[in-house]
């Protein structure tokens, strides 16, 4: 006979759990505002002029959605007024420290990106015109070769200063969300969290929800804003095998964040028993409908089906709907890890 | 040699009584709906072979403290005799603590709005006494000293008698030390779908408490529990120089 089985707890006293929604939607939102930014530098630092007009949105989402994001963790705080002393009584070996610098400089940082993006290759560099038919055309800057010669210069060096700030922040923009992932990790109590797989794992599901996010932003810009001449000069036209392009990177991502969910699943069957008891939490247990229904079936198996079928994967409604079911399926994500790694009892 | 407190407790003369319990609430005035210590009781075996354990459970002041490492305020921190303190000025209740450390002792005190948990009544211990739950004990099961003195009562216990931590295997240090651990009662026990729910159940609902019924309970020890009067949680750098 097992001695589990006849092991009957008669008293014990209750625990809440600390860290809950305000925390996993925290995650969910730095993990889009990351991987927006890092989409946005696959055009304007290494220059794949394809995903100019995409990156653009990128470039546009990742500091509003990072300036958002912060202010769930102050509103989880017990005492929200004494949010500043994260600045000036920090310790250097709580992950929590190593945040509060990242969230404050990241968007600075994405601010001022932006800004040389504009300077660079906004209105300066196109001009906006309609052609006989009535149809939009971008078109070079027309001008006194004087003139034009002084603007291509300044614009070399705002396309410098673009570069440069973008450049910082590609690891600024992983280390915002993956610190987010050292937060769980170095979680000692927790069997699910305290596993060196999860900070990769937390990167690699941000850049699936964020490809997904920029898919419906793209498409969204298309189906709302139209093609009236101010929305042009600051979000230029997003043409369809851009859209397709980004839902192969996706694919991609939701593949290699597939490879994690098991690889991690699949250790933790096998590791101490609270580590058993966390993948059997979340494989059979209560939190098994949100994490293989949500997470692993609509979340990744689902848009990965959409976006594999051939005629369909090229149709805008199909291609939102893929995304929709991938952000939802990483916040179900966020939600098991967050709430689910602190349903074990520890004692 | 400095000091370095420690508390071993004794499987087998503990009786499930919950003294201990019920002392650390006086002493500390700690709010209805939280503990600092208590006891944890598991039945064993099957009739006509059954047996009750209990299992007391506090802070365990570990020697390489996961919940001060990950503090971001500082507000968590060690006193060169190993005891672990909250600086209730500094904390702001982040409750990353909470989700750190491997043994579940801490919680957000519902009026005070900051994190705390067992002090090892550090204002007794200064003063030479010994902690609340060890002076009521009833059965002595509890012996609270210093490790690094080799004739106190704790160095002793832990070198003749069988004694060992609860998870040992955490990394941190645990300073609680169990004579004659019960492998089974120690267990977590995390796979029972019924125990989680168990676990995780609102005491302020189960006893129908509102937060008013919590401070009004909380009052009637206020200036009389002495834990608040002759100890200043502050860490220096955060007090007021005179």
């Amino acid at each position: 006979m097992d001695p589990n089985d006849s092991v009957r707890v008669l008293f014990n006293v209750p625990h809440v759990i600390p860290l809950t929604t305000y925390i996993s939607t925290y995650f969910f939102l730095t993990g889009i505002s990351a991987a927006s930014f890092l989409i946005s530098t696959l055009a304007y630092v290494f220059g794949m002029e394809k995903f100019k007009p995409a990156g653009r949105i990128g470039a546009v989402v990742a500091p509003i959605v990072l300036m958002i994001a912060p202010l769930f963790l102050v509103i989880d705080l017990e005492q929200p007024l004494r949010f500043f002393h994260l600045f000036y009584m920090f310790n250097f070996r709580s992950p929590v420290t190593w945040g509060t610098f990242l969230l404050t400089l990241y968007p600075i940082n994405c601010l001022v990106y932006l800004f040389f993006i504009y300077k660079a290759e906004g209105a300066t560099a196109l001009d906006v015109s309609k052609d006989k038919d009535g149809a939009f055309k971008l078109q070079p800057v027309a001008g006194g070769s004087q003139i034009a010669d002084v603007k291509i210069t300044k614009t070399n060096s705002n396309r410098k200063w673009m570069k440069f700030f973008g450049s910082l922040g590609i690891p600024l923009a992983i280390l915002v969300h993956g610190y987010t992932g050292f937060i769980v990790g170095l979680g000692q109590g927790r069997a699910m969290w305290n596993v060196s797989l999860m900070p990769m794992y937390f990167l690699v599901s941000a850049m699936v929800s964020g490809t997904a996010f920029l898919i419906l932003l793209c498409i969204l810009r298309q189906k709302v804003l139209g093609n009236s001449v101010a929305v042009l000069k600051y979000f230029p036209t997003i043409a369809n095998d851009v859209v397709y392009d980004l839902s192969k990177i996706l694919a991609g991502f939701i593949v290699l964040d597939f490879l994690f969910v098991v690889s991690e699943v699949l250790v933790l069957t096998s590791s101490r028993p609270d580590d058993y008891a966390a993948a059997m939490l979340i494989l059979q247990g209560s939190f098994a409908p949100l994490f293989v229904g949500v997470e692993i079936i609509l979340g990744l198996f689902a848009p990965l089906l959409i976006l594999a079928m051939p005629r369909i994967n090229q149709s805008r409604v199909a291609l939102s709907a893929a995304s929709i079911l991938v952000l939802v399926g990483v916040y179900a994500m966020r939600y098991v890890t967050v709430v689910g790694g602190q349903m074990i009892p520890l004692n | 040699m400095s000091k370095r407190y420690v508390m071993v407790i004794d499987l087998r003369r503990c009786v499930g009584c919950h003294a201990c319990t019920v002392a650390c609430k006086q002493e500390n005035n700690v709010p209805v709906t939280a503990f600092r210590t208590w006891v944890k009781q598991v039945e064993k075996g099957r009739y006509p072979n059954v047996r009750k354990v209990s299992l007391p459970a506090l802070c365990n002041h570990c020697e390489k403290p996961i919940c001060v490492q990950n503090c971001p305020v500082q507000a968590s921190y060690q006193r060169e005799d190993g005891i672990v303190l909250i600086d209730y000025d500094r904390c702001i209740g982040c409750k990353y603590c909470i989700a750190s450390c491997p043994y579940d002792v801490r919680f957000v005190n519902p009026l005070r709005k900051t994190v705390e948990k067992c002090t090892f009544c550090v204002h007794r211990v200064d003063r030479g006494e010994k902690p609340a739950c060890v002076e009521t004990c009833m059965g002595k099961a509890r012996t609270f000293g210093d490790m690094n003195d080799p004739n106190s009562d704790v160095s002793r216990l832990i070198a003749d008698l069988p004694v060992s931590p609860l998870k040992p295997d955490s990394g941190t240090g645990p300073r609680v030390y169990y004579v004659y651990p019960d492998e089974l009662a120690m267990e977590t026990r995390g796979t029972d779908a019924n125990y989680i729910k168990y676990y995780h159940r609102d005491l302020k609902q189960e006893i129908s408490l509102s937060e008013d019924d919590i401070r009004e309970r909380h009052k009637a020890l206020e200036g009389i529990s002495r834990a608040d009067r002759f100890y200043d949680y502050r860490i220096d750098s955060n007090r007021p120089i005179r």
